[in-house]
């Protein structure tokens, strides 16, 4: 297990890296702009947590790893939740990373908390979602239902505006985090059980 | 005990079955499996290595059933496949560090003196490397943790002479351990004929014959007669005959041709030849 886990960390290695940096430019561009906004940085996470099971599964497509490590000491189960634990990983290094820069610019814990929750959510909903459509149509396909998602959020971003979602969020702001925050989970888990029902019954 | 038992193993694709497959490995041998492009040889070992499910029969690894194989015993198991392996963005030494993780008998010590020996390098990247060199490197990683059972799939297809050797001399050394088993899947029949104990031969999806490789070539013979010569002989004699304008070749039995008869030595080619050829 913690073999497959450093597979994934070096097959992600140089991803994360630059996802850092990314983040890092775009922070100190929005630090030395007086009216930019730090928190839609945290848009990133999301975006990146979204690419990231793709990326994981097509590297394994390619080199056709799952037929490999068929015969390795380590479960089909195993090996699929080294995927769900890297996006959760990825997922935290980023949140600590835009808290840290958040930090530095001397926001408030309020604010960071509110403009963090919703992206954190939303990127585990999303990778779940990626990473069992990943398992069962294979990464290529799964980069279709990627863009399916994103139409989705933007559609559904409208919506939530013009229903003035945000006077419930404020009336009862905890709620919808941690119900938020629960849905997310067991949308990942779920997606986490379905995903090894799949690689485990696939032909490589 | 049989390091492997393969009992009327089946499995349909659409335009393929591979039908009733059985065959052993039994300690301290080599088996090689030939056949044709597409003959089933790649189904068989997928299925094997647990990458394909099996419509029916059953497998046994070190005599335990497929389904019920623990940690302990895919630990003993090493494969070296031609088309897939390690991820490519990867360092020999990142693949190194990987693998301590996975088999519970990585040896860093061995593992590095195969390195060495086959001249590869720790900070290549496993992309630079020659099919050559990506397949010593299979070997090393195989040969690195204890595996008692080897299975190479094509394993040195696209090799040049040196190269192969290399390959071959690695496995013979490997058998001396008598607790250990190969199985070998190659078109190179020349290498089967060199190092395999055991011969089974797959043609479309079925085995033809799964049996010891001295025992076959003293079996068969070929002979090289005219048509009218080749009549005089007990149809029962002859396995398959292939006739050209100018003369026949014939794949008989040995101990069935009468004295006079002049017979040639024959090779797993030529029965191989013969058996896919199929006229008698």
């Amino acid at each position: 297990m913690l073999g497959l886990m450093k597979k994934e960390i070096f097959m992600m290695k140089n991803s994360m890296v630059t996802a850092g940096i990314v983040m890092l430019i775009l922070t100190i561009a929005m630090i030395s702009s007086e009216n930019a906004e730090i928190g839609i940085l945290s848009g990133y996470i999301v975006a990146f947590t979204a690419i990231s099971p793709i990326t994981m599964i097509a590297y394994d497509e390619k080199n056709k790893w799952d037929r490999y490590s068929s015969a390795m000491p380590a479960t089909k189960r195993q090996q699929v939740l080294c995927k769900y634990l890297m996006v959760i990983l990825s997922i935290v290094i980023l949140t600590a990373i835009f808290i840290a820069l958040c930090a530095i610019k001397g926001e408030t814990l309020i604010y960071i908390k509110g403009v963090i929750i919703v992206p954190v959510v939303m990127a585990i909903t999303i990778s779940g979602i990626e990473l069992l459509m990943a398992y069962k149509f294979g990464a290529n396909k799964a980069r279709f239902v990627l863009i399916g998602i994103m139409f989705l959020i933007i559609f559904g971003a409208r919506i939530y505006g013009a229903m003035d979602m945000l006077s419930v969020i404020t009336r009862n702001p905890a709620m919808f985090y941690i119900g938020g925050i629960i849905v997310a989970f067991a949308v990942y888990i779920a997606s986490f059980c379905l995903s090894v029902h799949f690689h485990s019954n696939k032909d490589f | 005990m049989s390091i492997l038992e393969v009992k009327n193993l089946c499995r349909s694709y659409k335009g393929f079955d591979l039908n009733n497959v059985s065959f052993d490995i039994p300690e301290g041998t080599i088996m090689g499996l030939i056949g044709e492009n597409g003959a089933g040889k790649s189904t068989i070992i997928n299925i094997i290595t647990n990458a394909v499910h099996k419509d029916s029969g059953t497998v046994k690894l070190f005599g335990v059933d497929l389904e019920n194989c623990n940690s302990d015993i895919w630990n003993s198991i090493a494969v070296v496949q031609a088309d897939c392996g390690f991820p490519e963005e990867l360092t020999i030494k990142n693949a190194e560090s990987v693998l301590k993780g996975i088999y519970k008998n990585w040896d860093s010590g061995k593992f590095e003196s195969y390195i060495n020996k086959l001249g590869l390098d720790f900070k290549k990247k496993i992309k630079s490397l020659s099919t050559g060199m990506k397949m010593k490197l299979e070997l090393a990683i195989a040969l690195s943790h204890s595996a008692k059972f080897l299975i190479l799939d094509e394993a040195t297809n696209g090799l040049d002479f040196m190269a192969r050797n290399e390959i071959l001399d690695i496995l013979m050394d490997f058998i001396q351990d008598e607790s250990c088993g190969v199985l070998l899947a190659s078109h190179i029949i020349e290498d089967m004929e060199r190092i395999c104990d055991y011969i089974t031969f797959i043609h479309n999806g079925n085995v033809v014959f799964s049996e010891n490789k001295d025992d076959l070539l003293d079996k068969y013979a070929v002979i090289n007669i005219d048509e009218n010569k080749l009549s005089e002989l007990d149809s029962k004699a002859v396995v398959y005959t292939d006739k050209t304008q100018y003369s026949s070749k014939a794949l008989v039995y040995r101990n069935q041709i009468p004295s006079g008869f002049e017979t040639e030595k024959t090779t797993i080619q030529d029965i191989m030849y013969f058996y896919m050829k199929g006229g008698k």
